[in-house]
């Protein structure tokens, strides 16, 4: 009794409970599991190494530790001295099929101070039907509440009304510039090395910095630690394998994984001798391993290296990549104190080129950094958990070089120059549990980017035209010659209503000091990044948000509704017929202005059982207003749908048997259509509307996949493989990539006699020839990419 | 860059698709659309006036007729008057000539507005010779093409810009715009007349017959005229590419919400026959 007031009123002494959270099966850190004592609910989740640290009066306790998917661990401990324990969690797996586990989910998403931040795991994605088999990261972030996909057959994305480079993309902590593949179609994340995605798209923490609207956190796998184990599959398009295995048993491990595409090798069955001769396949090698030196120490490195390969016979290529490498070491200070230190290089280059005649050429492009971060996290008391820390970034930009082959005597040598940025970010934050009902997470960054030599900065006038006799300034090698600064709250407040919901509110401010010169929807490879400069100020945004988080019965269903509503200052945008590419005169082609974007995002998920998976409806705009563009007036962002619903489901039917679905709705893409047009010089001009002054057809698409389970029931054996069945866009539905406006051609003018025999009636030809010969027609054409496809994977797993 | 898309695309056995569709337009109001120029050769100077249409529209534009219509230089007053055979089109006196350096301004005036645009005459390249000769192309293809070769003194001094067109036995064959050759100096500034400029590479080798009689034209043109010129290519021939921009209006140098260009043009001309 009287220990028990003593403890209560805090004068007790306190201890404190630290260790790991890993996966029984393989060791790998358990990212975001919980631990809190099961009388007070006091707890924290574990990091992204899964290293967790509990501060409370010494006492008796029941602790829980539980993860989504894994069996909940309960143990009793007695605190009375500071305290490591390492735990190992076990999957919920077909071994307990038996039991009837209603699965008891955890309520993290009600608990956690933070708000608007996804985790999707990579066990969850695979089960999402994936156009031809490619499962892939991207792709499933775009069914979440909030994110808008970039049109089809593209892997960009859109967060809450910002743009495409507005997301700071991460793999193991390194920038990955460009996350596509095939232009677009599939992105660099390989399933296999893959172990989860967060992604925040507001209340983004101190600890991050240096994009707008959101941050896409991709965690590699550490490679098993428990067993020597690999994966893979065989796809209509590419095939991969994975290994992975102790180097010393829980000690250190390796994981090493690979994919390729071979879409080419169908290229020599075409009868277009052209294609014949072609190129084209992507790869991707994902490698890591981590040795863990002493219950202190840790250290990772992992790289990353993919790139595409196109080539047309010996008449023009084109090749494009990411590379990145982590260096990490992890520290911990006593047992509250848990240090990083990051050292990463990353870099993204294409090059297009004609690789030999008259006219060949090589034409590079490149963007590099190297970075050096340092982060904390105090583990202060279980009310208190402090982090902090900095990062430096040099940034190098080589927009390009134009190197003609000795053969080509028409050119020169040509080189937009290189520039150099450095750019700093420092931060602290808290997530403090104020008691009662109220917790707080409020941080503050300070972000910094510097210009440095050698540079020459044109000098623009108010037409954007060079001054004539003041064209531009040059700077010697590592002048600093200009600097922005900026301050970043970040602000979270929960509101616990009860143990099943609560009220959330955030705010972020966020500052972007460099921007994708892009002009259309798709990542195309061969956009440029430029840095700030005294033309370009820094993309600033603010955003707040409100939500409501209730879960049902047990926790089985989480629900959410969130408002938002960001503005950006200095929105990027690009003048009229604006020239992106070689074009030393870049700066001089954008135009800053005000973004405004707002919506509602409701969000209902079930995570456990038989029957997973979510609906997502978006209610939202993206509003511009460039005082240069459309005549000063706003216009809506390219990426503006206003009504976004996204439904996810996966059923295991039997044991062996899981059927998956998906059906996505959006509101057409906002676009440029003609309100006329007129004849100059026996050329059709057309005479356009307001900027994005109308709609495309609405977009919807279901998918539909099934994955059969080729192991014998109930045994646990040592191989396991799959088969898994896609069909994309199962109702064929015509969805528009683009529309273009344009004098019809004179297509049926030479109709081939075998079409002719085709068509068969003479009528049509007859009907048609006129209108279609007709030098004065005009009219709407929609390209579409996809139709029905369906696709068949083999996966297997040892 | 399209190209590249569909190379994907027929890789991954899979064919991107364009079909005709019905898409319901908003019609704005017509504007007026005016189109022409004066040249330093003493002859009639033509402008053309027509309106603009709805989008669908699939007829001749409409000609605007018994519009007022005059070109100046600040001392002279040139009108022009409608030819009566072909409507909405005005003529000068074949007796005007255009003179280089001089500031030309139009007035149209129609249904009580007037629509204003100026543009100067700038000097161009004298041709002192050119020939046409057949190309084996052996980059992309085997075929062969006929290219069109000037010679001149390029005007030192970066800034110029120029448009040419060329006739096959006296009929233009540089329309519509996407036909025409058009460049600007950077590249050429100061060029000497041994310097050849292959101004046509790609005229296919049917398209000529030994004997056939060719005439090369290039004009002076503004910056403006060459903005206007990419413009409305980006918005018909270069486009339907993947990574098109938003689309937008040409630019114009006519006031009062009147489209199209006028413009003062030197011109020189050469002929030669096909000896290949």
């Amino acid at each position: 009794m009287f220990l028990a007031t003593f403890s209560a009123l805090g004068y007790a002494q306190n201890f404190t409970i630290s260790g790991s959270i890993q996966d029984a099966a393989n060791g790998e850190g358990l990212i975001g599991a919980t631990v809190y004592d099961k009388a007070t609910t006091s707890g924290v989740s574990a990091n992204i190494y899964g290293f967790y640290s509990l501060t409370l009066p010494a006492g008796t306790y029941e602790l829980v530790y539980s993860f989504v998917g894994f069996r909940p661990l309960v143990k009793q401990i007695v605190l009375d001295k500071n305290i490591r324990m390492d735990v190992e969690m076990e999957a919920n797996s077909e071994v307990l099929q038996e039991v009837v586990i209603t699965g008891e989910a955890t309520n993290q998403n009600v608990e956690s101070v933070e708000m608007s931040v996804v985790n999707v795991k990579m066990e969850t994605i695979k089960k999402i039907p994936a156009l031809l088999g490619e499962v892939d990261v991207l792709r499933a972030i775009q069914l979440l509440p909030g994110v808008q996909n970039g049109g089809e057959g593209s892997t960009g994305f859109f967060v809450r009304g910002g743009a495409s480079d507005q997301n700071l993309i991460l793999l193991d902590e390194a920038f990955v510039y460009n996350a596509s593949h095939l232009l677009g179609f599939f992105s660099v994340f390989n399933q296999d090395a893959i172990k989860d995605a967060q992604l925040y798209k507001g209340g983004i923490p101190a600890e991050y910095g240096g994009r707008l609207s959101s941050v896409l956190d991709v965690r590699m796998k550490d490679g098993n630690s428990k067993k020597f184990a690999g994966a893979g599959g065989i796809g209509i398009i590419s095939s991969r394998l994975t290994l992975e295995g102790p180097i010393i048993k829980d000690k250190a491990s390796f994981i090493i994984s690979g994919r390729r595409s071979y879409a080419d090798l169908f290229l020599p069955l075409s009868g277009n001798e052209g294609l014949k001769q072609s190129q084209l396949f992507f790869y991707d090698l994902n490698g890591k391993v981590n040795l863990k030196l002493n219950d202190n120490n840790r250290i990772y490195l992992s790289a990353y290296t993919g790139r595409d390969i196109l080539g047309v016979s010996n008449a023009f290529r084109l090749g494009w990549g990411n590379r990145t490498f982590t260096g990490r070491w992890n520290h911990i200070f006593g047992d509250k104190l848990f240090s990083n230190v990051t050292g990463i290089y990353s870099t993204f280059d294409y090059l297009l080129g004609i690789p030999e005649g008259a006219s060949a050429f090589d034409w590079t492009s490149k963007i590099q950094n190297i970075s050096l971060k340092n982060d904390y996290t105090y583990y202060a008391n279980s009310n208190n958990t402090i982090k902090f820390g900095f990062q430096s970034t040099f940034h190098t930009f080589s927009p390009a070089t134009f190197t003609p082959a000795d053969s080509n005597e028409a050119f020169n040598e040509f080189k937009i120059f290189d520039r150099y940025a450095w750019e700093n970010g420092a931060y602290v934050s808290n997530e403090q549990k104020l008691g009662g009902r109220w917790s707080v997470l409020y941080g503050l960054r300070f972000s910094s980017f510097s210009n440095v030599g050698t540079d020459t900065l044109f000098n623009f006038d108010q037409n954007y035209d060079t001054i004539p006799g003041n064209g531009y300034t040059a700077y010697p090698s590592g002048e600093i010659y200009n600097t922005y600064m900026g301050l970043e709250p970040r602000l979270g407040v929960k509101f616990t209503l009860d143990d099943q919901s609560s009220l959330k509110a955030s705010y972020n401010r966020m500052n972007q000091y460099m921007h994708l010169a892009s002009n259309s929807t798709s990542a195309a490879p061969i956009d440029v990044w430029m840095p700030s400069s005294p033309n370009i100020k820094p993309q600033r945004a603010d955003q707040v948000a409100l939500g409501y988080f209730r879960n049902f019965a047990k926790n089985t269903f989480e629900t959410s509704v969130e408002v938002y509503y960001k503005a950006v200052q200095n929105q990027i945008d690009f003048r009229d017929f604006a020239q992106l590419i070689f074009n030393p005169l870049l700066e001089g082609e954008v135009r800053a202005g005000a973004a405004t974007s707002y919506g509602a995002e409701f969000f209902v998920r079930k995570q456990t059982g038989d029957v997973t998976g979510w609906i997502s409806y978006t209610l939202s705009r993206s509003i511009r207003d460039v005082p240069e563009i459309n005549n000063g007036n706003s216009y809506a962002a390219n990426y503006d749908r206003p009504h976004n619903l996204s439904v996810v489901l996966s059923w295991d039917i039997m044991e062996r048997l899981n059927a998956s679905g998906t059906f996505v709705y959006n509101s057409g893409a906002p676009v440029t259509v003609p309100t006329g047009r007129f004849n100059y010089s026996g050329t059709t001009v057309p005479v356009y509307s307001d900027r994005n002054g109308a709609r495309m057809p609405a977009y919807h698409r279901g998918d539909f996949s099934i994955t059969y389970d080729l192991r014998k029931k109930r045994e646990k054996q040592f191989f396991s493989h799959s088969w898994n069945l896609s069909i994309f866009n199962i109702y064929s539905r015509k969805n528009p990539y683009a529309i273009n406006f344009a004098a019809s051609e004179a297509k049926y003018e030479v109709l081939p006699a075998y079409e002719q025999l085709v068509r068969g009636s003479n009528a049509f030809i007859d009907n048609t020839l006129d209108a279609y010969n007709n030098p004065n027609r005009t009219e709407a054409q929609m390209t579409y990419l996809f139709p029905i496809i369906p696709s068949i994977t083999y996966n297997f797993k040892f | 860059m399209k190209t590249a898309v569909y190379l994907i695309l027929s890789a991954l056995l899979l064919t991107s698709c364009t079909e005709v569709i019905d898409f319901d337009l908003n019609d704005s109001q017509t504007r007026i659309v005016i189109e022409g120029e004066i040249t330093n050769e003493q002859k009639a100077h033509e402008i053309r006036v027509t309106e603009s249409t709805s989008y669908y529209y699939s007829e001749e534009p409409p000609a605007v007729s018994g519009a007022t219509v005059t070109i100046s230089d600040g001392a002279n007053t040139f009108v022009l008057t409608e030819v009566d055979t072909l409507p909405g089109v005005y003529r000068t006196e074949p007796t005007v000539e255009g003179k280089l350096g001089e500031r030309y301004t139009l007035n149209v005036t129609y249904d009580n507005q007037t629509y204003t645009a100026v543009d100067t005459m700038r000097g161009v390249v004298d041709m002192e010779s050119v020939f046409v000769v057949p190309v084996e192309d052996t980059l992309f293809t085997t075929d062969t093409f006929y290219w069109i070769i000037m010679f001149g003194q390029e005007n030192p001094g970066l800034g110029d810009h120029y448009v040419w067109d060329y006739y096959l036995n006296g009929v233009l064959q540089t329309e519509p715009l996407v036909e025409k050759a058009f460049g600007r100096d950077d590249f050429v500034d100061g060029a000497s007349p041994s310097e050849g400029w292959p101004v046509f590479n790609n005229i296919p080798y049917d398209a000529f017959e030994v004997g056939d009689s060719i005439s090369l034209e290039i004009r002076s043109v503004s910056g403006e005229y060459f903005d206007f010129i990419i413009e409305s290519l980006l918005n018909t021939a270069f486009r339907g590419g993947f990574f098109d921009g938003p689309p937008a209006n040409v630019s114009s140098n006519i006031d009062n919400g009147a489209i199209g260009f006028f413009r003062a043009s030197a011109v020189s001309r050469k002929k030669t026959r096909v000896f290949f």
